[in-house]
């Protein structure tokens, strides 16, 4: 018995130790993705669904895009090209079934890059800006609820958001129809204000379809 | 001797149930991020992201579950130093179920 007690308070002090050992503080950051984050092979991997073309691209937005501090005139031209305003007829999916899924899977990650540079300071191109600031507006009156969540969350997280923005955002976190970009708009909107947020997602489906 | 054994093999299954909750295939995308992209190995929203789409493509995360994978990202607040709420215990002990 007294064995048995022994190894039950083992498990659950195991238990404790390595999920407090997978929560140790973020390491110091220096350009948007971190070295320590390794690099993406361009080469398409076997359980990869997606094209050969889709893994180059991948693997530039994050090889180079993400890990300079300063784009070229291709750089921009290229990220520009990716940050095009959801098609409102498009249904945006990361499943690679979906049509639009490789489009959609670049426009995050571009987009999240984007917003990064902007919270970070690094000096972006004014065309990028402007692609960024005229996509994330068609974004939020987008029919899709996923561009719209996408939108206020990209502008929320970028750290400076135009006014106008913010209360097209304020208006959404009640008025949105979809509970998700209700719920985003709430939690970016405490966030920016400083509130406390608890960060329960009531709102997540246990399975996303989107 | 045996009862070491056993403390031993009891502290190692412990070990593995907590990595395997966090990080088994079948765990929600919402959680994945939480538990794998979060906080483990990057302190920025593309490297979440990033984390996200690479679990799809090592087989870890069903691509269904990346949209959700994809909003704890989005809803994680990178520049604070720390994401206090994931030291919370009620969270990440009782909150894996």
């Amino acid at each position: 018995m007294k064995t048995l007690i022994i190894c039950v308070v083992a498990v659950a002090v195991s238990f404790v130790g390595v999920r407090l050992l997978m929560y140790s503080p973020h390491d110091t950051r220096d350009t948007i993705l971190q070295r320590n984050v390794p690099p993406v092979d361009p080469v398409k991997p076997a359980t990869s669904p997606y094209s050969d073309e889709f893994h180059i691209d991948y693997a530039f937005a994050a090889n180079s895009l993400a890990r300079k501090s300063k784009w070229s005139d291709e750089d921009a031209a290229w990220a520009t090209e990716q940050l095009q305003p959801w098609p409102n007829e498009s249904r945006p999916d990361f499943k690679v079934d979906q049509p639009g899924a490789e489009a959609w899977q670049l426009y995050v990650f571009v987009d999240t890059i984007v917003i990064d540079r902007i919270l970070s300071g690094f000096p972006t191109d004014d065309q990028v800006l402007s692609a960024w600031d005229a996509t994330v507006r068609q974004g939020l009156i987008n029919p899709q609820a996923y561009v719209r969540e996408q939108a206020v969350a990209s502008i929320m997280n970028s750290g400076f958001p135009a006014a106008d923005l913010v209360s097209q955002i304020e208006a959404m976190q009640d008025s949105d129809p979809d509970e998700r970009v209700r719920f985003m708009a709430q939690l970016k909107l405490k966030q920016f204000t400083g509130q406390p947020t608890d960060l329960d997602c009531p709102t997540c489906p246990t399975k996303g379809d989107g | 001797m045996k009862r070491k054994i056993l403390v031993v093999a009891a502290l190692a299954a412990g070990g593995m149930m907590a990595q395997a909750s966090a990080t088994s295939s079948g765990t929600p995308g919402w959680m994945y991020g939480l538990y794998n992209c979060g906080a483990a190995h990057t302190s920025s929203r593309p490297a979440c992201t990033l984390c996200c789409n690479n679990a799809v493509l090592n087989g870890q995360l069903d691509a269904g579950d990346q949209a959700d994978c994809q909003t704890f990202c989005n809803q994680a607040n990178f520049s604070r130093p720390a994401i206090r709420w994931y030291h919370r215990p009620v969270i990440w002990v009782f909150g894996i179920a």
